[in-house]
């Protein structure tokens, strides 16, 4: 699976961009984003506030990940 | 219509110049240059992260909105990424149309749009090298309500 990192998630994941094997527990957006906040020591990724996108859509959360090839996590957009 | 996003420099008079040429029955042609702000000589550089396609996808469904909303000949939108320093152009808009009222408005809306629906995120450098994510300001929301009023 590839993972997607924007903006200051980049900083908490240390890249932008990497691909991870899932362990066979995590299923769906929700499963996703707890076990990125143990792996990265964090909270960042079950903030409501960070949108996901599943191969380029964004879509309500939570998802399945059944047939996805591509995860981004995309925090809150800068203003001007 | 026509819309660019890349890291490359964006040169405001050619960009002018080549919506011009698009639209050459256009009676009035508006445009806006955004530059990073020093604010003070503070910042040094600014960071622009896309996310293709959906950045893409989103300016470009704004630019229908306001083809749609005004009568315009074309409108064009430069958009930079990656580090631009302070001083240098980050964005270039330019509405094209056979009147100036809605060339001027049309302009004015897609800046509004693009500051508040547009998918960049924002890294802010200073001076002293250290650098932070910028969060969105409460004003872009605002600005951006006006014409959720006037329709």
């Amino acid at each position: 699976m590839r993972l997607t990192y924007f903006g200051r998630l980049s900083d908490v994941a240390g890249c932008g961009e990497e691909d991870v094997d899932l362990p066979a527990s995590v299923q769906d957006t929700l499963a996703l984003r707890h076990w990125l906040d143990r792996r990265f020591a964090t909270d960042a990724f079950v903030s409501d506030t960070v949108r996901i996108a599943i191969d380029d859509r964004l879509l309500p959360a939570p998802q399945t990940l059944e047939g996805a090839t591509r995860i981004a996590f995309l925090p809150p957009v800068g203003g001007g | 219509m026509m819309l660019e996003i890349g890291p490359h420099p964006i040169d405001p008079a050619a960009a002018l110049a080549l919506i011009r040429k698009r639209a050459p029955a256009a009676g009035a042609v508006v445009s806006f240059t955004g530059c990073v702000r020093a604010e003070d000589g503070r910042v040094s550089a600014l960071l622009l992260e896309a996310y293709s396609p959906l950045t893409e996808r989103g300016i470009a469904a704004a630019m229908e909105e306001t083809r749609r909303r005004w009568p315009l000949e074309d409108v064009l939108i430069k958009h930079r990424t990656g580090w631009i320093e302070a001083g240098e152009t980050i964005v270039f808009v330019a509405a094209a149309a056979a009147h100036r009222r809605a060339a001027f408005e049309a302009a004015d809306y897609l800046m509004d749009a693009l500051k508040t629906d547009a998918v960049f995120w924002k890294k802010e450098r200073a001076n002293s090298g250290e650098e932070r994510w910028i969060e969105p300001r409460p004003e872009d929301h605002e600005d951006r309500a006006r014409w959720e009023v006037e329709g």
